[in-house]
């Protein structure tokens, strides 16, 4: 009977440690596999490209919508905010393109993978993601994912049109 | 308000790529991809996405007739506020039209042929076969499910670590 226990308690201790959280080394590895550090740094340059326009177009629908601007007022300030658009245009770039930022994304990154995989996850997805196919799949699935969408959008939209037009 | 549902409609394709036509893909490519499709838990992630969709479409349908119809020059104040009840009479029953062609079985078979042809433009059977053993190992059907998880996380955190140097730079935009 002891030997049972004592077998059980090894058991329970190897299940225990066979979960062991993975390192932040392994974790790291894993992102350089995966090219994380690539994937961030062109996100936040898409942030950076993409926030200059949309604060351009809050900023002259609040200067349109002004019931108290004239003519005259609402020209002035649609100019001043093409006069302030380069310097704001300047200061995204040089925030969100700074490497720090990126390391700042990577060091949180890092214990939200802890937390959901163990030392095990960590090293059989490094090592798929090592293997010809697993790196074909990192290339591969974005542009794939790209297109599904696009060809899911115009299935729903045809067959909406068809039903929309049979109802006319 | 047909004109504007359709109108709509088209809207949903923000970019109408050129969905180039597909040769068939090899009958060996189109069992791998299906046998892929499988492990991806496909229809079951198809439907709840579906599903998802339909509860939002109410409201993106409001907004955007809501925007377009603010947009009109034409309309005067009192039939900017008709074409709005209008628009929330006829609602319903644009909502579930769209429901039913969201959640059309048909639509799902349809877009699986979709999934075929692309997958096989890009991957060989042996590499889909390989693909769909990962996604069957527990490490690959885990990350499978935590992905949605994972990716809102890392979202928020990105959203986190940006925010501030965003609201700088807003700053700087206001003061000069």
């Amino acid at each position: 009977m002891k030997k049972i226990a004592f077998a059980a308690a090894v058991f329970a201790f190897a299940a225990v440690a066979h979960a062991a959280p993975a390192t932040e080394a392994s974790i790291r590895e894993l992102m350089e596999t995966t090219g994380a550090r690539a994937n961030m740094a062109s996100s936040l340059q898409n942030l950076a490209k993409a926030l200059p326009q949309i604060l351009r177009m809050r900023a002259e629908t609040m200067v349109r919508n002004n019931p108290k601007l004239n003519d005259d007022q609402r020209k002035a300030e649609l100019a001043n905010v093409e006069r302030r658009m380069p310097i704001v245009t300047a200061a995204l770039q040089k925030d969100l393109n700074d490497p720090k930022l990126v390391d700042e994304l990577y060091n949180q990154v890092v214990p939200l993978y802890a937390r959901h995989f163990t030392q095990e996850d960590v090293k059989a997805l490094t090592a798929f993601y090592r293997s010809p196919t697993g790196k074909k799949s990192l290339e591969v699935m974005p542009v794939l994912m790209g297109e599904s969408a696009q060809a899911a959008q115009k299935l729903v939209q045809d067959r909406a049109k068809r039903i929309v037009e049979q109802t006319k | 308000m047909k004109k504007i549902v359709v109108a709509l409609i088209a809207s949903f394709a923000l970019v109408q790529g050129a969905v180039a036509a597909d040769q068939a893909p090899a009958p060996a490519n189109a069992a791998a991809v299906r046998e892929l499709l499988d492990a991806m838990n496909y229809r079951t992630m198809w439907k709840a996405s579906m599903d998802q969709m339909s509860k939002t479409m109410p409201d993106l349908m409001r907004q955007q007739v809501e925007a377009s119809v603010k947009a009109d020059t034409s309309m005067n104040d009192a039939q900017r506020r008709e074409a709005l009840l209008k628009m929330e009479a006829e609602l319903p029953k644009m909502t579930e039209v769209l429901s039913g062609v969201l959640s059309d079985p048909g639509l799902m078979v349809e877009m699986e042929g979709e999934m075929i042809a692309l997958y096989s433009r890009y991957f060989t059977a042996d590499e889909l076969k390989q693909i769909a053993a990962y996604y069957r190992t527990p490490v690959g059907m885990k990350s499978m499910q935590l992905m949605p998880q994972v990716m809102a996380e890392s979202m928020a955190i990105g959203q986190r670590v940006t925010m501030p140097r965003i609201q700088k730079a807003m700053e700087q935009f206001r003061k000069k």
